[in-house]
């Protein structure tokens, strides 16, 4: 059946609420389409499945703090691995990483049933997780195009999920809050320490490039990988920085937000593909862009779950259309680097 | 060499022949196959898994076979896709040679099975609401519903509105076949229990926020809320209602009667009503109440072996076909053999299905006849509560 949209005007009593809840999606989604410039401009690849990295930072926090050992130690047990086999020419490389595997191990048998502790060592994982993910499968690929990226990027993100679902189960889950209680009716003090942890995030990651070498070195793999590498700057290096920062934003994002919206195995693709129209609306170049981008994804979603909830989705999708035929008159066909 | 070859390879064969033997070739001749086609994998495992579990228990239940026939079950997954069911059906008709097909619960995919099943003429005891409306037998002659229509279910709730004075309701639920059928009963049933339904919000089982539904539902200021969703993610919106200060009844469907509904819904939950089938509340029940012995067999039987707290009423459809083969069996094999003529024993089968009356199974009594492949009526649904972390019975409506 289908409404008019107007046949309700806006309460006042209703708008507070509506753009708490936009500004809420927004952040997260502009906090991940930080991640997916970032890791785009360094590397060239489009990271899918930062959505699943999201998840399994929540869902490995419920299963820790459950007394369980989760499904994730084993796959950053397997990435370390392989990344040890990989580096094998180094020994010195990959018996540090044999021993940060076994430390991740140990840490997550010990931290079972801890909840404090639980939380560190499930971004821990994640972050291992995204490493490991670059070094194995994106790092061996890194002259190839950004086709043959998007390729092993959809098809982690699928592999991903499925591991997740094997893992965790088809349920969702709900961590207990950091903070309990709300400020007033629709704002809780988590959603208060997601806004900081977020406003931290994009303060963070400005100065770290303004200011710090190192970020003004990724900068620079991002603006020329070549010329980076002719000053001295190694590409490789820059790609798994750009990883470790992207799943530390999405662990971290993870964490605070779950016990807001549940977790479930299923549930990151949706945040990544919206956080994803956000960085496309950004030319996924722009991080200031891209971040607006996502507010606006996030207010655009919350009034359209108001006015038609059925076709919330299509019609936050439907933003694309102008950004991407804004960028087809803007640049003029260019060949495939 | 060469001459010690064909002898060891014949040893070998008289070996393993031997080894065989005893168990295949009797069995080989008179067994008679159960094909189950379920969604172990895919959107639709969490409903899939709990049957995949239950078909170990009613080997157990048959094995000793029925009038000497050996009871063989072959599960097979469609990956809750109705191309792969239709596929697996035809395998499990043509190379299996089963008797019956059991499946699936996905209603597209049942349908994909049960359009193999009438051309082939084999009986099939669909395990998903799939014939929805009493199905006149020539539309679906082959087929037999387990489950209780959506509408039957639909009913519970109106019932209960009727009964508390309710004349306001509002609506959100999944934005997929589950929440149109939802809406679509509440509303056909609204005109005779005398409510009114205010709003058709709708969200996606990934979706992380409904505020914008939940403020839409609360400026129509109903006195109870229907979530049409399923298992977990139908906390999300019950939990937005409740923080937004919203204090009337909320309603579920029958699709959260899990386990894990309560402990990821802790306090949050408590006082939903819910239509459900007999087995959550299987305890509750009075001693006089049809189905409670079966019921409860079941809940012991599969948590002994699965674990505390983990039978699950979409599991209990499955158990149910034993009690339907049960009595179907015997009946069919008075007028035909499944190793002498197979044709005309799933004919006799699916005759002796439609004759069955009265049966008892753990969801509730079974009724089938010419003019009704669904057996079970609204009666023995049961309206449940959320009491300090357990099922609670409310009503019994039967």
């Amino acid at each position: 059946m289908l409404r008019s949209p107007f046949s309700l005007a806006i309460d006042p009593t209703i708008l507070p609420f509506l753009l708490l809840d936009g500004l809420q999606g927004g952040l997260v989604y502009g906090l991940l389409a930080l991640a997916l410039v970032l890791v785009f401009a360094v590397t060239r690849v489009i990271l899918v499945p930062i959505g699943e990295l999201m998840m399994f930072a929540p869902l490995s926090l419920v299963w820790l703090a459950g007394g369980k050992v989760p499904g994730t130690v084993f796959l950053a047990g397997a990435l370390l691995l392989l990344w040890a086999v990989l580096d094998r020419g180094r020994p010195r490389a990959a018996l540090f990483l044999l021993m940060a595997l076994l430390l991740l191990i140990g840490l997550a048998i010990l931290s079972r049933g801890v909840e404090p502790v639980a939380y560190p060592v499930a971004v821990l994982l994640v972050l291992a997780i995204g490493a490991g993910t670059y070094r194995v499968f994106f790092e061996p690929m890194r002259e190839g195009t950004v086709l043959s990226h998007l390729i092993m990027a959809v098809g982690l993100h699928v592999a991903y999920q499925g591991l997740g679902l094997v893992f965790f189960g088809p349920e969702q889950y709900r961590p207990s809050a950091l903070l309990e209680g709300e400020v007033f009716p629709g704002l809780s003090h988590q959603a208060l320490l997601v806004y900081g942890v977020a406003l931290l995030a994009v303060t963070g990651l400005y100065v770290f490039f303004r200011r710090s070498l190192y970020g003004k070195a990724l900068l620079a793999c991002s603006e020329s990988r070549l010329g980076a590498r002719i000053c001295g700057v190694r590409p490789e290096e820059g790609g798994r920085v750009a990883f470790v920062i992207a799943s530390g934003v999405a662990a971290v994002s993870g964490l605070l937000l779950a016990p807001l919206i549940n977790a479930a195995y299923f549930m990151g693709f949706m945040l990544a593909l919206k956080a994803f129209v956000a960085a496309v609306l950004g030319g996924l170049a722009s991080y200031p862009i891209a971040f607006s981008g996502a507010l606006l994804v996030g207010f655009f979603e919350s009034f359209a779950a108001f006015f038609g909830s059925a076709y919330k989705d299509a019609l936050v999708f439907l933003l694309l259309l102008p950004a991407l035929f804004y960028q087809s008159l803007r640049t003029m066909a260019r060949e495939e680097e | 060499m060469t001459r010690v070859k064909p002898l060891a390879v014949f040893a070998l064969t008289v070996a393993f022949a031997l080894a065989c033997a005893p168990g295949t070739w009797a069995q080989k001749q008179k067994e008679i196959v159960v094909g189950v086609i379920e969604n172990l994998t895919g959107p639709n495992a969490p409903i899939g898994i709990p049957r995949q579990n239950t078909i170990p228990i009613l080997e157990e239940r048959f094995r000793e076979g029925i009038g000497g026939y050996h009871i063989r079950f072959v599960l097979l997954d469609d990956r809750t896709d109705a191309t792969v069911a239709a596929q697996n059906a035809r395998k499990l008709v043509e190379q299996e040679r089963a008797a019956v097909i059991v499946g699936s619960g996905a209603v597209p995919a049942a349908l994909a099975i049960n359009q193999v099943v009438s051309e082939a003429g084999v009986p099939f005891l669909v395990t998903s609401p799939a014939l929805q409306f009493p199905a006149p037998g020539t539309q679906y002659p082959w087929a037999f519903q387990i489950p209780r229509s959506g509408r039957d279910m639909a009913l519970v709730v109106a019932k209960d509105l009727k009964e508390r004075g309710i004349k306001r309701v509002a609506y959100i639920g999944y934005n997929d076949a589950w929440g149109d059928d939802w809406y679509n009963d509440l509303v056909a049933l609204s005109k005779e229990y005398g409510y009114e339904v205010v709003t058709n919000e709708r969200f996606a089982r990934a979706d992380t926020s409904v505020t914008g539904q939940v403020l839409r539902i609360l400026v129509q200021r109903p006195e109870a809320v229907l979530i049409g969703a399923t298992s977990t993610p139908a906390i999300l919106p019950h939990r937005s209602l409740v923080e937004r200060g919203y204090t009337g009844l909320i309603y579920h469907t029958h699709g959260v009667t899990v386990s894990a509904f309560l402990q990821v819904g802790g306090k949050v939950v408590e006082g939903a009503l819910i239509p459900s089938e007999p087995l959550p509340v299987a305890e509750q029940l009075p001693a006089s109440f049809p189905s409670k012995a079966q019921a409860l067999l079941y809940k012991q039987l599969y948590e002994s072996r699965y674990g505390k707290d983990t039978a699950a009423t979409f599991g209990a459809y499955v158990f149910d076909v034993g009690y339907l083969l049960e009595r179907a069996i015997p009946e069919a094999l008075k007028k035909a053999r499944p190793d002498e003529d197979l044709k005309a024993f799933r004919k006799a089968l699916r005759d002796s299905l439609e004759s069955l009356r009265n049966v008892q199974g753990a969801s509730g009594v079974y009724n089938y006849s010419p003019q009704r492949h669904i057996g079970l009526g609204a009666t023995e649904a049961v309206l449940i509560t959320v009491e300090e972390g357990r099922w609670k019975l409310v009503k019994i409506s039967l």
